[in-house]
Parts: C-alpha cells; structure tokens; sequence
C-alpha cells in the first residue's frame, strides 16, 4: 500500500509539469496579449516612443517579451531583422497596420539578441534615410539594458555596482539619439558612434555552445515561470502587481465558507434522502422523490439565485428578510464577533440555498444505487434473520457498504470546494474565488490564470490520489498490489 | 466492551450540559464586553469629528478666501508680481446655509482600482470614485460653476509668463498630506511618523517620477515631453519651464497633481530606493493598494472585492464637505445594484437603461422610485457614441458615402424608442455644453432619397438588379457591402444597429454587423481590420483634437486616429488651437474645427450620453458637476434632523 502511494505521488510531478505545459501553451498562444491598456488607445494617448517604453517594461518585468519555449534568437539573422524594419518603417505607405505593429513588437522583443545584426544594417550604403532614421532607433532602444534583480528583493554590493554600471551606460547610449528630422551628416555621426561603443561591447554578443544551449532552454517564458514556480512563488499578478498567491489566499476564505457548508449540507441532506428511497424503492415517495429532485436539477442556479433575491431579499418586493448579496454587512467593524458570525450566516443563507439544490439529485442517487446494491445482499438476509430492527440492518450493516461509492466522491470535491462558484459569486457578491478567476481572465492576467489554474490542477490530483487512497481503506477488497 | 453504568452516564451528560451552559454565558459575557468596547470606540470618533469639525472650521473658511487679503498671513514675495495671478477664487460653496454635517455616503463601485497609485494607472475606476476625493488634488481646478475657469486649488497664485513658457507656483502653506494607514503598532513604519506638509519637493519628485522613462505612465509621459525644467524656488514656490508655446502646457501645469515624496520614495523599510531602479521599484510600490494625497477625504480601509472606505479629512486645506464618510460597495452585478438601491443599503446610485425603463418609465405606483422615497434626475454624460467610417477603406473615401450613411441612420426614432431619451443629438466632436461646439450646425435629417441621390452621384448603382448598388473598382465589380464592428453586450446598441442594417438595406446597401468582445475589437481596430466601427469617445472639457484627427496619426501604430482620417485644412486648425491660448480667438478655431469634421462626417455623430441617477430622499442638494466626475458628491449633505418615517425597510 506504502509503495503505491509512493509510486502515485512521484507520478504526480511528471503529470503536473505536464499539466502547467499544456495551460501555459494555451494561455500564451491564444490571441491577444495582456498589458493591452498599457499599449496604447484609449483616451488622451499618443503612441509615441515613451509609451512604448512603459509597455516594454510591462513585458520585461512579466517575460512577455521572451519566446514561449525555445529561443533561437542568438542566431538572429540580419535578413529577418532587415525585414522587420522594413515593415515597421513602412515607406512605401502600404504595409497593413497589422504588419507593421507585429514588426514593431518582435523588434522589442528581439532586445539584445538583435544588436549585432542592427549594428551591420545601419552600416549598409544604401539605407534611405527612413529606414537609417528607424535603425537607429532601434538600435537605441534595444542596446539599453534593464537593470539586474529590478523589481523586488534585496540587492547587494556587487549587483548595486553593477546596476549603476548599466544606468551609466543607458544614459551615454542616450545621449547617441539623434531628433527624427536630423541630417545625413548627424545620422553618420550617430552610426560611429554606435560602431565605437559595439567594438567596445563586442564580447556581450558572442556566444559560445554552452551559452547558446542555455540560451535556447532557459531564455524563455516557460522556463522563466517554472524558474519561479520551483520555489513556490507563482509571481505577481499583471494587474495590481500584487503576489498571486496571497490574493489567492485572501479571497478563498470567502469560497471556502460558501463551498464548505454547501458540501456539508449536501451530504446531510442527500445521503438519508438516497437511503431511504432505496429502502422504500419504488414505492410513491421514492418517485415523488426523483421527480422533485430532477426538476430542482434541471432549475438553473442564476434563474434561482435572481428568484430568490426578488422574493426575499430586502430590496426585493416581497418578503424583505434577507440581505441583497454581499458576504457581510459593510460597517460589520462596528460588531462584535457574535454578531458578526450571525451576520455573515445571514447573508450565506440565499447563496448556499442556490449552490446546494443542485447536487441533491446526483448524490441521492448515488447513495440510492450504493444502497441498493447491498440491501438484497445476503448478509443483509442473515441480519434480518438474527431478528435486529430494521433500523439496525439499514443504518449499521447495509449502509456501511452502501455509502462506499459516495465516500470516494469526496476526493473529486476537493477542487470545487477551493474554485468557488463564478454565478453565485457574482449574482450575490461575493469576493470569492469564482470572481477572482473570471476578472482575471478578462484582464488577461496570465500570472493569476495560470496561479489558479495550477492549484486546481493540484487538488484534482491530491483529490483522486484520496478517493483512491479511500477506496482500498473502506472496502478491504480492493488492493493495489 | 465495558459498558457505562447508568449514573455514571447521566453524570457524564451532566457535566457536558454544565460546561456547555458555562460556555454560552462566557460568550455572552465577552459580547457584552466587546459590544461596550465599540459603542466606546463610535464615540470617540464621533469626538474626533466633531474637534475637528471645532478645530479647523474658521481657518478653512479663510484660506478658502483670498490669502493675500489676510492680515495674518504674512504677504508672500513674488517674482513677477506685476503679472496677473491665473487663477480665480471659487464662488460655488459646497456647504449652503441649510447644510447639515455629517452622515455616511453608501456608493457602489463597479470593479476593483487596478492600482491606487495615480502615476503609474490611468484606471477609469480610479479617478471616477477616488481621485477627486483623495488623490488628485491638483495645483488649480476647474471651477465647479463654469469649468472655464480655473480656481485655486492647492496653489495660490500662478504667474504665467507673455510667452505662455514659464510658469511661477506659489502653492498654498499649511497642506497636509493624509496618514498613510499602516499597521503602526509594529513599529515598521516609524519613519512615516508625523505629519507632512506638500512642499515643492514633491512637485519636483513628481516630475521627475513622469520623466524617468522606468516608470510606467504612458498617459501621462508624453504630455510633460516638452518641459524643460522644474525649478525649486523656495519650499512653496515651483517654477515649471517648458520649451515649446503649447495650449496643453497650460492645462498639464495648472492641473499638475503632485504625490507626496515622504512615502513614494521610500522602499517599505524607509530606506530611499536605489537610483538605477527606481522607477522599475516605484511602479511595484508597496503602498499601490492605498490610495494618499492631500484631498477631503482620506483612505480608511479597502478589502478588495468588498468595500472601500474614505473619511473626511479634518485637516483639509480648503472647503470641507458635509457628509462624514464615503463607503463604496464594491460588486460587478447592475441587478444587485438595483436591489441594493431599492433597499436603502446604497444612498446613491447610476441606473442603467434596464432598469431606467423598468423603474422609472413604466414603473408601478407604489414602488419606492414613484412615491417620492427615491429621487430621479438625469444628468449628461461628457462622453458621445459615434459611427466612425474607415478611409483606408475605399467605399468611405467619398465624402457623399459618408453623408449618405449619416442621412440614412433614423436617430430620432431610435433615441426615443431604444435609448429612452437617454442622449442629446449632437453634430460634431466638441462637448456640447462647452464653448467651442459650433451651434450654427442643423442636426442631420433622416432622410433616405437623399442618401439614395448621394449614393448615385457617386457612382454607385444597382446594374445587375440585385438589390444592392454596386460600381466599378480598379476594373473590378464592387458590391455595397461593409462590416459594422462593434462590441457585444448591449441590447440596446444591436437593435438600433439592426434597424439601420434595414434602412441601408431599402437604399441599396448591404451591411453586416459583427459583435465582438472589446480585447477583440480592440485588436481589430489597432490593426485597422474593419470597415466601419461603432465606438465612443470620452470628451474632457477642452480637447486637444490632435491625437483623434490629425493627419500625421493616421500612419502611427495604435494611435487614436483609427479611421485614418487626412484632411489638410484640420490639420492647420488643428495646429493653430496649440498654439492660441485666447479663449474667445479659441472658440472660433474650436467651432471652426468643428464645420470642418461636420463637413466631411468622417464619423456619424449620434448622441452624448446621459445617464439616470436615483437618491434617497434624505439626501439633499443634489447636484451634478458639468465636468467629470459629474456625480461629485462634495455639496451634497444628508437631513439628519428629518429621518422619513416610512422609509426605512429594515
């Protein structure tokens, strides 16, 4: 048993890297990037050179500027850069838009790895004095290097000192920019000055075997998230820059009080429920049974939810009893703790309501097909015969066998529990993880998605691991040898 | 198995009863205790209120009123003081005699701030619920009775120079900065201790902050690119020099917000951040989930998702407002919005057109919003909804096109059957109610043989019968047919669009309507992948037209001039409004301007929005600012005297 427990859990590495691989591809494949405020659009913007900066240091601090999984760009040859300035000067004024703004970005993101082949083009006779003008900018934009260690943590003598090196450098680099309707004469200036500082820094560019093995391994978004993920840091989200993990953990208090209760209730309502159709089957209540539970089933949770607040919410029409949603009252400081428990239950009333209908009829029937696997058994015969009541025989000898298959469905919930209902959430409130996982999807906050997406993956796994685990325990036929 | 005598489990039992009942009465013990605790804690601050409201009242008036009349204040030097100072004093009061003090404001508040940090977020939510309140308080504001004028704010006096290069800040003395909320008891944040006063040092700091290129403040960089320099004089006086003559230096130095240096430049731990990382270390700032400045209110608390707290700072430099506290409910859903009004637990809220049309149009007899609990009124909104024409498109190069589809649109039908009403018709992109919209200008007709007349005369018509016009192209048949982007999610827009795709349709012109999410259109429209595009604009009171309608934008990637729109004669008009300062000789460009746009409908202007706010009656002068935020509840105060009787639900 040891063993297998053992062999299933050194499974779950493989399976999970697996796991973030696939989210990771989906996420950052899909269409769109995040950080699209950050851009440009909108209201009283001009996207001129620094705004583009703003948006550079977005994608820096987030790796959005590094290939997803493998990066050869230190082969970067000068036909592709060439073509990307082309397309991004746009002289002759019929590039599409779409052409020139993927120019633009793959420029950014080329950073370094695209100084040499920019130091040659600029250096070519017959560059028209757009494409010169255009060069140049690039060249000024992707030879600053950002400082090391630069958004968060300590830093120490030799990365300060280094840090201050770079800055210095950034502003002599600074100083090479030329204005975009400068002479030929400046321009050629600009470009000895640039052939002086590479022949400097020349040794920055070259990289031998091993640098480019980790360069095409280790210079890329995925490697970057798994660099963090191996310390358990699941990084900042894109938004409000804050850590993934700790707003997980702030907004699954108010799921967990939802979820928890609502399992509870579920089980406490569903399970006798089951039992007792199974123990009369086929009588008018087992059928009155299925009936009302089906029907409760098939009642969707938001036409529910809505019902219930207009009936009997206080700013409904009707019964005014409940709150109209939130998770507590808002001056709920100036209560005791009492108060403030009475409180928060009042309001879960109408939300708990709408996420435990639904499971009735499932559980109920699980418990009742478990049940009536065992109750024509046997031993449940010999029971009977030793002449214990009837309440013996169901509670204390069939149920035990029965309840085998509800007992495992345990393990499954786990990942429910912690994601939270996104409707109920919504319709009623509440801060809980179900609104987490949707604003952040609509933000594009890749770090959140993948934060969530990650754990939940986590608890699917250490949930199935369980009901396993449970499975041989409660039913000593099983064994995983 | 041993089996538990009889006594012996009734004794059992008996001791769990006892320890239970001792239990409940321990509870009860420590909620009484605990309830003293906080009605103690309500009283003091009610106390503290109420010294402050003692403490601070007549000074507040007098700097409220011109400082340089002031005996007591000592007179100030000034280094131009044969210039004119810019700014004028307020004549709108935000307390009235009747005002009463006091009261808690309960707002909603749709989504979370990204950031709290005004630098670094351009968020809408930002500076519609917290800015005005907290954080933006600027060196001078537009005034609230005619946003014309600029009134002091947190400066005093403002010379500007005859070449509109340089501009004197003398900033007012005595301005407080708010106390950061911290966990003070930890001893952490001993070095924020004490109060701080805005000096120039935190014009400068700021300055400097929108000038580093780490910082992340695209909305804000660009319009400082053309500063030359800020200068300390002394501690209250700022001099800001710019290199060019342009009209939006006025309004970015005047309207110039400064934050506080004491916090922003300091790492968690008070130790300044190291200069080659500083602006990376700023736009991370520990202190981004607080929102701090010198405004009326100050931060109290914020649970994300839940609720946002403001006071009111008792130690404001200005005119106190009357009510108390602001409390935002933050949550996204507009039903629960409607409910939460409906049961008193919002004093104020922004109906949408739902629930306009549910409870105030058709609305039954006894609910609250008809028998005078809830109060109604609308107010306009400085936004206009428009249809704008791509160019790069050939079909919209032809200005005919372009009036023939604005002829073809039946607004007025619409704007009462669809949009209740909720807009005001408009012609051109000037805000409506500001100077420089051209008046002169007649709303467009519906009118379909002329769009049809128009159609003709440039060339489109229907040869092969099919029921849509068509012409030819680079010798190539060409059909009518164009794509209308526009974002999903509003029932009101899909069926004005619809009636309009059946009006086009009587004319001769196919149109198709795709309905996309915003993150798509938004891609679609910077890669100028449409034909033709619902959208809307947000106007501030003097637009600078140059990034929506100059020439040279068209090229520029993702820049707002997305319908690449070319028309020389703008441009130079367009030019010439950067560089007049006059306000009158403004006007006339602005109105000028505004002919030219009308002339060539390079957009199909439809309406500025309007937007339905409802109140508790118990809260009093009402009134909405012409300016954004145009729900400012500064001179609004609540009746605490006549509580309505059958108000209260609960």
């Amino acid at each position: 048993m040891l063993a297998y427990i053992a062999k299933r859990i050194l499974w779950m590495f493989p399976t999970f890297f697996a796991i973030s691989l696939i989210i990771f591809l989906i996420l950052n494949l899909a269409p769109g990037k995040p950080g699209g405020t950050l851009a440009g659009g909108g209201e009283g913007q001009e996207a001129s050179g620094s705004n583009r900066e703003s948006y550079r240091i977005f994608k820096s601090q987030f790796n959005l500027d590094k290939p997803v999984l493998f990066n050869t760009r230190y082969a970067l040859s000068d036909r592709e850069v060439e073509k990307c300035l082309r397309n991004f000067a746009n002289e002759s004024g019929k590039t599409p838009m779409k052409e020139v703004i993927k120019a633009q970005e793959l420029l950014e993101d080329y950073g370094q790895y695209s100084i040499p082949a920019l130091i040659r083009i600029v250096n070519k006779e017959d560059l028209s004095s757009k494409m010169m003008r255009v060069t140049l900018e690039t060249l000024l934009q992707n030879a600053q290097r950002y400082p090391i260690n630069a958004y968060a943590g300590r830093l120490d003598e030799k990365t300060k000192q280094l840090n201050d090196e770079i800055d210095l450098e950034n502003n002599e680099l600074r100083s090479y920019a030329c204005s975009p309707d400068a002479s030929k004469e400046v321009q050629a200036e600009a470009v000895s000055k640039w052939n002086a500082w590479y022949e400097r820094t020349k040794g920055r560019f070259e990289y031998s075997p091993l640098q480019k093995i980790s360069i095409f391994f280790c210079d890329t978004r995925f490697f970057k998230y798994w660099e963090n993920l191996i310390k358990f840091d699941f990084g900042v989200s894109h938004i409000d820059k804050q850590p993934v993990m700790g707003k997980i953990l702030s907004k699954l208090q108010y799921s967990l009080c939802l979820s928890v209760p609502s399992v509870i209730l579920a089980y406490i309502i569903s399970v006798p429920l089951g039992v007792f159709s199974a123990v009369k089957q086929n009588t008018l209540f087992d059928r009155a049974c299925a009936v009302v539970l089906f029907m409760l089933y098939s009642l969707p949770s938001f036409f529910v939810a809505t019902i219930l607040l207009y009936f009997f919410s206080q700013g409904g029409d009707y019964v005014k009893i409940f709150p109209t949603g939130g998770f507590q009252d808002p001056n709920s400081e100036y209560m005791t703790v009492l108060q403030q428990i009475a409180d928060v239950l009042w309001h879960l009333v109408l939300p708990l309501i709408c996420m435990t209908y639904g499971s009735f009829a499932s559980l109920s029937r699980y418990a009742r097909t478990g049940m009536l696997d065992v109750i024509r058994s046997d031993y449940v015969r010999t029971a009977r015969a030793k002449g214990l009541s009837e309440f013996t025989v169901v509670v204390k000898h069939a149920m035990r066998n029965g309840m085998i298959p509800i007992i495992t469905l345990l393990g499954t919930l786990l990942p429910v529990i912690i994601g939270g209902s996104v409707i109920i959430e919504y319709i009623f409130g509440i801060p809980g993880m179900g609104q987490l996982s949707i604003t952040s999807i609509y933000n594009r906050d890749y770090n959140m998605i993948m934060g969530i997406q990650l754990i939940s993956a986590i608890l699917v796994l250490i949930g199935i691991l369980i009901s396993d685990i449970m499975y041989a325990i409660v039913d000593p036929r099983i064994s995983f040898k | 198995m041993r089996k538990d005598s009889l006594p012996e489990k009734i004794l059992t039992y008996l001791a769990f009863i006892i320890l239970f009942i001792f239990m409940i009465i321990m509870l009860v013990q420590f909620d009484k205790i605990e309830r003293r605790q906080i009605n103690l804690e309500m009283q003091l601050k009610d106390l503290e209120v109420k010294i402050g409201e003692i403490a601070s009242a007549p000074i507040a008036y007098s700097v409220a009123e011109n400082v340089e009349k002031n005996p007591l204040t000592p007179s100030r030097k000034y280094l131009h003081p044969e210039v004119k100072n810019f700014l004028s004093d307020e004549t709108f009061k935000l307390r009235i005699p009747e005002t009463q003090v006091g009261g808690i404001l309960n707002r909603w508040m749709p989504s979370d701030p990204k950031s709290f940090n005004t630098i670094v977020s351009n968020d809408g939510t930002l500076n519609a619920y917290v800015g005005t309140y907290v954080n933006s308080e600027a060196f001078a504001t537009r005034s609230y009775s005619n946003p014309d004028i600029w009134v002091k704010g947190l400066a005093e006096r403002i010379e500007i120079t005859d070449d509109f290069k340089e501009y004197t800040i003398y900033l007012k003395k005595g301005v407080k900065w708010h106390r950061p909320v911290v966990d003070w008891q930890s001893g952490r944040y001993d070095w924020l201790k004490g109060d701080h006063e805005l000096t120039a040092k935190d014009v400068k700091f700021t300055v400097d902050l929108i000038k580093n290129p780490q910082v992340e403040c695209p909305h804000l960089r660009n319009y400082y690119e053309d500063l030359d320099y800020v200068k300390i004089i002394d501690d209250y006086t700022v001099v800001f020099r710019w290199k060019k003559k342009t009209y939006n230096s006025l309004s970015f130095t005047v309207g110039f917000s400064p934050i506080p240096e004491f916090i922003y430049g300091y790492d968690e731990d008070g130790k300044p951040f190291e200069k080659s990382v500083f602006g990376l270390r700023f736009n991370n700032h520990w202190y981004n989930m607080k929102p701090i400045g010198c405004g009326p209110y100050e931060f109290v608390s914020y649970v994300q998702g839940a609720s946002l707290k403001l006071k009111r700072f008792e130690q404001y430099y200005g005119e106190k407002p009357a009510i108390n506290e602001i409390n935002y409910q933050i949550f996204p859903d507009q039903k629960q919005n409607l409910l939460k009004i409906k049961s008193k637990d919002l004093d104020f809220g922004v109906l949408y057109p739902t629930d306009y049309r549910e409870e105030i149009l058709k609305g039954d007899p006894s609910s609250p919003f008809k028998n005078g609990n809830i109060l109604n009124n609308t107010y306009d909104e400085m936004v206009y909804t428009y249809w704008g024409w791509n160019m790069e498109n050939s079909i919209f190069k032809d200005r005919k096109v372009r009036w023939a589809m604005s002829h073809a649109l039946r607004l007025d039908y619409m704007l009462e059957t669809i949009f209740l009403n909720l807009g005001q018709r408009i012609t051109g992109p000037n805000y409506i109610k500001s100077p420089g919209y051209n008046k002169d200008l007649p709303l467009v007709t519906f009118d379909l043989d002329k769009a049809a007349k128009l159609l003709d005369e440039a060339g489109w018509r229907d040869t092969d019968n099919d029921g849509i016009r068509d012409r030819i192209h680079d010798g190539k048949k060409q059909n009518f047919e164009f794509t209308m982007l526009t974002t999903s999610g509003s029932p009101e827009w899909s069926a004005a669009q619809n009636i309009y795709k059946e009006d086009l349709m009587k004319i001769g012109v196919k149109m198709n309507i795709s309905e996309v999410d915003w993150a798509v259109m938004q891609k679609r429209i910077e890669d100028k992948d449409f034909d033709a595009m619902g959208g809307a604009w947000g106007t501030p009171w003097e637009s600078d037209p140059y990034q929506i309608w100059h020439s040279s934008q068209a090229s520029i990637p993702k820049s707002s001039n997305h319908i690449s729109y070319r028309n020389p004669e703008v441009d130079e008009v367009i030019e010439e409004l950067r560089e007049t300062f006059d306000p009158e000789k403004r006007a006339v460009l602005y109105r000028k301007f505004h002919k030219l746009i009308y002339d060539d409908q390079p957009y199909t202007f439809i309406f500025t929005r309007k937007r339905c706010a409802v109140w508790w009656n118990n809260l009093h002068r009402v009134t909405f600012n012409i300016i954004r935020p145009h729900d400012d509840s500064r001179p609004w105060y609540f009746d605490l005297k006549n509580v309505s009787s059958n108000v209260n639900p609960n």
